[in-house]
Parts: C-alpha cells; structure tokens; sequence
C-alpha cells in the first residue's frame, strides 16, 4: 500500500513537474516528465496486477524491514523531493537560460543568412574592383614605368650623343678651338698683309715724293724758260725794228714756259691729290684694319669666353647622364617593388576569397550549430532527469516494485557484458 | 675790233708790232710777297737766277754783297729788306733782276719774276700822296692796273743812286772780283 502511494506520490509530483514544465512552455523536459510519469504510472499498474501473486511472498520477509525503514525513507523522500524541488528550479533557470540564448542564437543565425548574401555580394564586388582596379593600375604603373625608363634612356642617350659622337657638342667646341685657331691665322695674315699694305702706301707715297721732285725741277725748266723768254723779250725790246722777229720767238718761248709750268702745276696738283688720296686711303685702312683686328680680337675673346664657360656645362651634362642612368635604374627598381607589391595584392585577394568561402561555410554551418546547441540542452536536460532517477531509484527497487525476479542474474550479466558497475544507471527505462 | 684785237695780241705775245716808242710801256713785273710790282723794260739789262753772292762789309743790311756777272762785278740789293719786309729764304723761284741806270749796273733781288707786260700809260694812275721820307712810297711812281690787277710801278733809278748803293761796295767788290778773274785767266 506504502509502496504504491510512494509511487503514486512519485508519480503525481512528476506529472506537476511535467505541469510545472509545461506552464514553462518548455516542451522537452515536460514530454520527459510526462513519459516518466506514465512509466512510474505504469509501473503502478504493474505493481497492482502483481500484488495479488508476489505481495504476500516479498512482503512477508521484508514487511518488517520496510517497516522500520519506511520513515527513514519518507524522510529521504522528503528531503529528495525538496532537492528534487531545488534541482528542478535550477533547471527551470537553465532552460529558461537556454531559450533565451536559443532565441538569441535564432536571431543571429537569422541575421547572419540574410546578411550573408549581401556580405559575400558586397566582397565579390569587392574583389572583382579590387582586381579589376588593380589590374589597371598595374597596367598603369608598367605604363608609367615604361615609359619613364624610355624617356630618361632617351634623354640618357640625347646626352651621351651630345657628350660624345662625331656632332656632340665636345667635338663642336674643338672645333670652334679649331676656328678660333684658323681666325688667329687668319687674323696674323690680315696682319701681314697690312704691312704688306702699308709697303706699298709707302713705296706709292715715295713714288709720289720722287715725282713731286722731278715736278720740282720740270718746274724749275719751266722756270728758268721763263726767265729766259723775259730776257729775250727785254733784248728783243731793246734791239727795236731789228729785234722783232726775236720778240716773236721770245713770246713763243714764254707761252711755252707758261704751259710747261702750268702744266707742271697740274701734274703737281694730280700729285699732291694722289698723295692725299692715298694717305687717306692709308690712314682709313689703317683706322678699318685697327677696327676689324679690334673686332676680331674680340670676337676671339668672346669665342674663347663661350668655351670656357661651355666648359662646365659639359661636366653638368655628363652629371646628368650619370643622374638619368640613375633614375632609370631607380625606375626599374620601383617597377619590382611593384611587381611586389602587385603580388602581394594578388595574395591578399586569395586570402580575402577565402576568407569569403570560409564565411559562406561558417554562415552554412551556424544553424547546424544552433541545433547542436539545442541537441546539447536536450541532452543535458535527459541527463539531469536520469541523474535523479539514477540517485533516488535503484535498478533492484525497480525490480522490487514491479515484482520481478532475475535481478541478480540481470546485474551478473550487465557486469559481464560492460564490465562497469557504474554503468548501471545507464540502463533505465528512460 | 680790229684795234683791240691787235692789243689783246700785244698783251699775250708781249710782241711790240708798233714802233719803238711803245716800249716804254712795258713793264717787267715781279713778285715781293703778296704783291706784284713793275718796272720800265728799258731799265732792265737782264733777269738772272740766283747764284753765289759774296758779302761786302760796312754795307747797309739791304745790300747783300756783289756777284760776278760773266766778269762784270755788280752790287745786290735785297728789295724786301729794302722796303722793310720781312727777310725770306731764298729759293729756286727766287730772281735777281739786273737793272742798268747812268752807267750803274745793279742787280735786286726779288720773290721771282712774272712777266713782261704792256701796261698803256692810261691804264697808270699816279701814285696817291705819301707822306715824304717814310719807306717805300718815294720809289712808286704810279698803279698799273693788268687784267683788273694792280701793279705797283717802281723809280728804279732811285733805288740805284749812290746813297742807297754806296761807290765803295762796287770798287772793293770789283777789285776782289778782278783780281779773282785775273787770276783766273792767268791759270
């Protein structure tokens, strides 16, 4: 009668624990509870169609046993019932706990599939940019590259051509030295030829003087001519009738002394005009000639200065080959960097697409996960409630109650078959 | 037409077609600096270049020396000192004009001699009024004027009288200019 109210008591507070569960809205451990109920029910019932058979043979030996031990376990039935009380609150806690994170958990996993195809989108997008825009810019930058080498190798070799080669611009100033040289040939032959010139000025200039001389003694004829012609003219006065003829000859002689003087005058003048003439040709040539080798002197001064100052010049320009070879060297150097860097990108990429293909796996894999995690509740939920079971009920009071025979047998074989006493509490009804 | 012709021929050819008489008009004409001056022809025995003059002491600075004149010793006259101008190197050009006068023969030394020119009495003006004993002006007779130039015509027998050419400078001249042709001729 004990034995079955127990069980009816078990029973009933399972099922207002499967109540209790139920106004939990926590269908699991409500189903657990409510199927445990039945089972204890039916165990009831078991008992009940056994009791007429076995009650009086068990009961008999061990009435007196339970008897002394019945307040004993009503006490620990009590005592279980409060930790059971406690447990269950406990319990109670941890599913409400596990409901909220499930929630939760729905949620997130809700999120992350909707926001997942926008991510993984957004990442190709992302990606395909990424590639297409570097694919450009590295075109680009080898572009740039590229040409920027071209262009200072160009400009290296303008430079080099203009340092060396038959038109640079070394050969050009050796041959403006080569010039400068022939214009001061050029300028001491314009030197002897001056003098040269200024000879014959001066023979031209003796000429003259000596024909101003021989001018002085046709004048000196035409002179004494004349004094001639005059005394003749005095006698041929003086002699009268007789000397009229003579006085004739006389005027002829003087006009003739007049002529050769006259002309000797002219030829004088022409002279004298052809002396001047060539002093001042002489002295303009001279005043051209001290122009031109000013003039000259300078021009070479000026030549000499250009060469001197190109100088310089020169060994700038070959610095800035040297700088150009430099800066192409630089150029291709940069170009590896990036390459590089180019590479590095490309790598990056792949990682991001993994990256992306590990998201996709993981957004795939969260509802699994989430169930995983509701598998684990239930499953700990199970295993409270058979830790109890396990604690408060053993496999021989099972036996006992239900009235069955081969306990002894069961436990031999068990041990047998799994070796482990501990196992026990494994095989329940549950 | 004729007439002038004749004349303007006389001039150029210093011919005299006429008789005699026209001698008088002409003139020989010199040059003493910028002027040109004249002298009667008849006075003039001869025109001679210069040639060496050997000085005479105790003479007035005018009187340069003597010469010897193919054997005839002659005193010279320098006529720009003689009329106080300027004394001035002698030159090829530079003429010694003999000039015969009361059986003295003197020779003046002038810048160089021009011409024989006819200068008609019409064309002499009588020489303006000078104040007397002052320089040149009692040597000139008249102004000739040839050609449109003036010519001043000379008293040349003034110039020879024996104050102005003292006696003494031509015996002692002729003295040492015969002993110097005797000996000459006795070589």
């Amino acid at each position: 009668m004990e034995r079955r109210s127990i069980t009816a008591a078990v029973s009933s507070l399972i099922l207002a624990l499967a109540g209790a569960f139920a106004a939990l809205h926590t269908a699991v451990p409500a189903a657990m509870l409510i199927a445990a109920a039945i089972a204890t029910g039916g165990g009831a019932f078991l008992f009940a169609s056994l009791d007429a058979r076995t009650a009086r043979r068990v009961g008999v030996q061990r009435m007196t046993e339970l008897e002394e031990h019945h307040a004993e376990r009503e006490e620990a039935a009590r005592r279980t019932v409060t930790d059971l009380r406690h447990e269950v609150r406990i319990l109670k806690d941890q599913v409400h706990g596990y409901g909220e994170t499930t929630r939760s958990l729905a949620e997130a996993v809700a999120l992350i599939r909707e926001t997942a195809p926008i991510i993984e989108g957004l990442s190709r997008a992302a990606i395909e940019k990424s590639e297409r825009g570097s694919t450009s810019l590295t075109d680009d930058v080898y572009e740039i590259g590229r040409q920027t080498r071209t262009l200072s190798e160009s400009i290296a070799k303008f430079l080099t051509e203009l340092c060396t080669g038959d038109e640079s611009l070394e050969n050009r100033i050796a041959d403006m030295e080569l010039d400068l040289q022939r214009l001061s040939e050029n300028a001491a032959i314009c030197d002897r030829t001056n003098a040269s010139l200024d000879g014959s000025i001066n023979r031209i200039s003796r000429s003259v003087a000596e024909t101003s001389e021989l001018l002085g003694q046709v004048s000196e004829i035409a002179e004494q001519t004349n004094i001639l012609a005059i005394n003749a003219a005095i006698y041929a006065a003086k002699a009268g009738e007789f000397g009229k003829g003579f006085t004739v000859i006389a005027g002829e002689i003087q006009k003739l002394a007049a002529t050769a003087k006259e002309v000797a005058e002219a030829i004088g003048t022409n002279t004298v005009s052809i002396e001047r003439q060539v002093a001042e040709f002489s002295s303009r040539h001279r005043a051209l000639m001290a122009d031109s080798q000013q003039n000259l002197s300078r021009t070479i001064e000026s030549i000499q200065q250009t060469i001197t100052g190109l100088r310089p010049k020169m060994d700038h320009i070959r610095s800035s080959i040297r700088e150009a070879a430099g800066v192409s060297d630089s150029v291709t150097a940069h170009l590896s960097d990036v390459n590089m860097a180019m590479q590095g990108q490309d790598a990056i990429q792949q990682i991001i697409t993994h990256i992306g293909v590990i998201f996709d796996d993981a957004a795939d894999r969260v509802p699994e996960s989430a169930a995983e995690l509701l598998r684990e509740a239930q499953m700990r939920a199970r295993e409270l409630a058979r830790e109890i079971a396990v604690k408060h009920f053993t496999m021989e009071d099972e036996y006992v109650a239900i009235g069955a025979e081969g306990y002894g047998a069961a436990v031999a074989g068990r041990i047998v078959l799994d070796g482990g006493e501990e196992l026990g509490g494994n095989v329940t009804l549950f | 037409m004729a007439q002038d012709q004749n004349e303007q021929d006389d001039d150029l050819f210093l011919v005299d077609d006429e008789s005699g008489s026209e001698s008088e008009d002409k003139h020989l004409l010199f040059r003493l600096g910028d002027e040109e001056y004249g002298v009667p022809i008849d006075r003039v025995q001869s025109i001679e270049e210069l040639q060496r003059i050997v000085a005479v002491p105790d003479m007035p600075h005018y009187v340069r020396g003597v010469i010897n004149l193919r054997g005839t010793v002659i005193p010279v006259v320098d006529l720009r000192l003689r009329f106080g101008m300027p004394a001035r190197d002698y030159d090829d050009r530079t003429c010694i004009i003999i000039i015969e006068a009361d059986s003295r023969v003197v020779g003046f030394v002038v810048d160089t001699v021009s011409e024989v020119h006819q200068i008609p009495a019409k064309n002499i003006q009588p020489a303006p009024e000078f104040r007397s004993g002052s320089g040149s002006e009692q040597f000139v007779t008249g102004l000739g004027t040839v050609e449109g130039e003036v010519k001043i015509l000379l008293e040349i027998d003034r110039l020879m009288r024996p104050e102005e050419v003292p006696e003494q400078a031509l015996a002692l001249g002729k003295a040492q200019m015969q002993s110097a042709v005797s000996a000459g001729t006795e070589a």
